[in-house]
């Protein structure tokens, strides 16, 4: 993927972020972050490349980083952890993925997300017992098969309130869904997804109008 | 009153003693511990970077001229109280049989530092895997002949000295350079290698920093001389397998993470303020700095005297430093306690 | 003379901040109700662990893939007498989601955080949080909304908007926290215990990477193990306690390859150190992928079967819950059926 950054400064724009101030303080160069990352363990990625990057305002390097790298980071945060100077690494990465979702430059690390993006914005959870599908997770050995089979009756068991339907982890009212929607617009998220999943920012609407409407006459319903 | 209390019997402290004496005036020093030399005895250093003298040597000679001057020495003894001000204080000393006053015109306090509990890094093992050491364990070691790994009692095959273990990080909000790690690790290492020829050391390090007068020159001869092996990166991890360690770090100049496995690992400690100078930074109203060490009263102007009239600091109570330069600043305070006795500012 | 200056932000007590700002009318905090444990965190600063009034803060990766974890905790709190609420009306805290894909702007991370902190203060009860991705988040959150006015000015708005308030709890709790400090009552009420059972633990990294300063045990976590113990697990150390388990929010889904690399790391030395019965977890995230990821390790030809089991199951189990109705070990892909058999439970 080749992005055409246009007149980006990438440096200045990641020091007007509110996580920068905590995330850079400079650098020993010391390698305690790529010792302990796990990234950097199975990717060609070294998590203080971002940091001595982030150091110089390396255009280049920083750009570099834009178009694939930050993706690799998983975010466990061993860096922000040990670093002897206060760094995080890992809220760099944050910056920068930032920046490339708001940009659009996203499309195709965001490309398998589409499911969890509908599943929030639809049921206000980020999973749903209804995705854990044998076909979708092979790895995950034979029992998953079962599980999937059961999940009905085996949650029924359990018998905790709310956590019985299967599209979504709890029974998160309808209401309470469309201030998280509301929180989306107005925080400017949604602005994100219409640029990443256009469909999805009409279904959200579409879907949360309907289930308001439903959940006014189950109300309704149970007055009378 | 032409009487001056040292307050700790280390290089600062001893050198002040002796300097006050020879200016004619009366001194009594006042020792924690049940002999004078400070943490270098204490703590049993071997040889001294950069002349690779032995320490008994240079520190034998300072508590010599101690014993020799007329010095009155309280061992076992801490300051617990002070009243007065001016050119009259009384001190209150503490020591196993009881309490006893001294009367002094002025005090000299060189109360010293002591070394990071690496133990506050979980992920060095130090406490936990018996074959990790702090330097200063090392430099006893050195000094009884016979370095060994504790958990067997044999000489290790491949030792790693980590550099900046409670220096320059703020993780343990630690954020100064200890000034004398790099050169006690080359020292260190080069007499491992006298000793054993054998023995491979790497020593990693973030920045080899010899600012005084010999140190590089030593950084240089464990290199050309002694075959130390610097890798530059810090020592992230230390774990055990089996019966060796290993040791996480990157090799920042391949910038490459390596997992290396050593018979014994030794933490250079950095410095922090000692109990004794903390307390008596409390008992006389000194202000301390960020780094937890006294505060003087103008670091380039006016380096060993305090805001208190009479009070005068020395040694590492300002901070880390090497023995040359804590003596040095004995002498200093010598100085101006006598100076401010004779009624000079 | 350079004096101290403004502590690391990593090691200072935010509560102090907190009452500044309410002080001036910017927040409102919301206080420990009712009984609670204080413990000391970091550098001399006490967190407060609510003992009763627990707010059921679900987690959606455990109610989706593990739903025994949450039930395990609710069973635990009724068998020991402590009030709980199982609230539906808190949605997810989105934090998986922002760490994966970063979709959901900062804003939006901390509105969708105190919205449900809200929620939870509406209700009177504690904040008791079930995962750790999500306690993480409202750790950072909540450093991140105390120390940033413009993120502070801009979710106040939105809460307005909602018809909310910009309250913050005085203590991000976790579940596992709250067992910590519950073990003893726990271990005197137990119908089984773990003894002759070896175990070791991985807290998930979000638990004390993200904000070192508010959790109990610091740098090395204690609680799981500590909760393990005093059930009778012999807990052992293993080299690779602190390695990430593989998770990493988005390889899970798109790069599992890099999830079983970065597993198969830990599970090694696990087997090679301890060979344990049990790996014991607090966090959504690790218990997915450990129990979830070793079945596949057989096609490098290396065996694992290590159940994964979080700190409320075995509290629960413990205390004589049943192993399908309520701790849900059927959910688990890796089978605790054989450690269960060990202790008579089975």
């Amino acid at each position: 993927m080749a992005i055409d950054f246009g007149d980006l400064k990438v440096y200045e724009r990641m020091t007007q972020d509110p996580r920068f101030e905590d995330a850079y303080q400079g650098c020993l160069s010391c390698g305690t972050c790529e010792s302990l990352c796990p990234a950097g363990q199975f990717y060609d990625y070294n998590p203080r490349e971002v940091v001595e990057a982030t150091g110089r305002a390396d255009e280049a390097e920083l750009r570099n980083w834009l178009e694939n790298k930050i993706w690799y980071c998983a975010q466990c945060c061993s860096c922000k952890f040990r670093c002897p100077r206060g760094n995080s690494a890992a809220d760099l990465v944050m910056i920068l993925r930032d920046i490339a979702v708001e940009k659009g430059w996203a499309k195709e690390a965001l490309e398998k997300y589409t499911r969890i993006l509908k599943t929030i914005l639809t049921v206000g959870n980020q999973l749903s017992p209804d995705m854990i599908a044998p076909d979708f997770f092979p790895d995950w050995g034979p029992r998953v098969a079962e599980m999937s089979k059961h999940k009905k009756e085996w949650r029924a068991e359990l018998g905790i309130p709310g956590l019985m339907p299967i599209d979504r982890s709890w029974a998160v009212p309808a209401h309470v869904i469309k201030e998280l929607l509301d929180i989306w617009k107005l925080s400017g998220a949604m602005d994100r997804v219409e640029a990443t999943n256009p469909f999805l920012v009409e279904l959200a609407w579409d879907n949360i109008e309907e289930a308001l409407e439903d959940e006014k006459q189950a109300a309704e319903a149970s007055h009378t | 009153m032409e009487n001056v209390v040292v307050i700790g019997g280390g290089p600062a402290g001893l050198k002040a003693a002796a300097e006050l004496r020879s200016l004619g005036l009366d001194v009594a020093l006042v020792e924690k511990a049940g002999v004078l030399g400070g943490t270098p005895v204490q703590e049993k250093f071997a040889l001294l970077a950069p002349e690779l003298r032995p320490a008994e040597e240079v520190v034998g000679a300072l508590v010599k001229a101690v014993q020799q001057d007329g010095v009155q020495v309280h061992l076992n003894s801490t300051v617990t109280a002070v009243a007065g001000q001016g050119k009259d204080f009384t001190l209150t000393v503490q020591n196993g049989k009881g309490e006893e006053r001294l009367q002094a015109g002025a005090v000299i306090i060189a109360t010293g530092y002591e070394h990071f509990d690496p133990s506050v890094k979980p992920e060095y093992g130090y406490g936990v895997f018996p074959d990790v050491i702090t330097s200063a364990q090392l430099e006893g070691m050195l000094s009884d002949g016979k370095v060994v790994r504790p958990s067997n009692g044999q000489v290790p095959k491949k030792v790693a000295i980590l550099q900046c273990i409670g220096s320059r990080d703020a993780q343990v909000e630690r954020k100064y350079c200890c000034r004398v790690g790099c050169v006690v690790a080359s020292k260190q290492a080069v007499e491992l290698r006298q000793k054993y020829p054998d023995m491979q050391v790497y020593i990693f390090y973030m920045d080899i920093r010899t600012y005084g007068r010999g140190f590089e020159e030593l950084y240089w001869k464990a290199q050309d001389d002694f075959g130390v092996r610097f890798i530059r990166g810090r020592g992230a991890e230390v774990r055990r397998r089996g019966d060796e360690l290993l040791l996480k770090a990157e090799e920042t100049l391949k910038a490459r993470a390596s997992e290396t496995p050593f018979d014994m690992v030794v933490l250079t400690v950095g410095m922090g303020p000692s109990e004794g100078t903390k307390a008596m930074a409390s008992l006389f109203g000194l202000p301390v700095a960020e780094d937890g060490f006294v505060e003087p009263a103008d670091r380039m102007l006016a380096p060993v005297s305090t805001k208190a009239a009479g009070v005068f600091v020395a040694g590492t109570a300002l901070g880390p430093k090497d023995i040359e330069d804590a003596a040095l600043e004995g002498a200093a305070a010598a100085l101006r306690a006598a100076a401010y006795l004779k009624g000079g500012k | 003379m350079a004096l101290a200056e403004e502590p690391h932000a990593h090691s200072h007590d935010i509560r102090q901040e907190m009452r500044e700002l309410e002080d001036k009318g910017e927040i409102k905090i919301q206080r420990v109700v009712g009984p609670y444990e204080e413990v000391e965190v970091a550098h001399g600063i006490k967190k407060k662990i609510p003992t009763t009034h627990l707010y059921q803060h679900k987690s959606c990766g455990q109610c989706t893939n593990l739903p025994g974890v949450p039930a395990s905790s609710m069973y635990v709190y009724e068998q020991l007498g402590i009030d709980y609420l199982n609230d539906m009306e808190h949605t997810s805290c989105t934090a998986w989601n922002y760490h994966a894909s970063a979709t959901n702007n900062l804003v939006s991370l901390a509105a969708a955080a105190v919205r449900n902190w809200h929620r939870v203060y509406e209700t009177g009860y504690n904040l008791d949080v079930h995962c750790v991705t999500s306690f993480g988040n409202y750790q950072e959150m909540r450093h991140l909304l105390v120390t940033k006015k413009e993120i502070r000015d801009e979710v106040r708005k939105i809460m307005h908007a909602i018809g909310r308030e910009l309250v913050i709890p005085e203590e991000v709790v976790h579940n596992s926290e709250v067992m910590y400090v519950l073990r003893d009552q726990i271990a005197a009420k137990a119908k089984y215990r773990f003894d002759g059972l070896r175990a070791v633990d991985h807290i998930g990294c979000h638990f004390y990477k993200i904000m070192n300063d508010d959790v109990i045990g610091g740098a090395k976590p204690i609680v799981v193990r500590e909760l393990g113990k005093t059930l009778g697990f012999d807990v052992q150390d293993y080299s690779k306690w602190f390695h990430c388990c593989g998770f990493g929010f988005r390889h899970i889904l798109v790069n599992r390859e890099f999830t079983r690399s970065a597993l198969r790391v830990k599970l090694q030395a696990i087997q090679r150190e301890v060979d344990p019965d049990v790996i014991l977890v607090n966090c959504t995230g690790c218990g997915t992928t450990i129990d979830k990821n070793q079945w596949i390790m057989k096609a490098v030809g290396e065996n694992y079967s290590y159940p994964a089991l979080f700190h409320s199951q075995i509290a629960a189990l413990s205390l004589g819950a049943d192993p399908y109705k309520v701790a849900g070990i059927n959910f688990h892909a890796t089978p605790v059926e054989p450690v269960l058999k060990k202790v008579g439970i089975l």
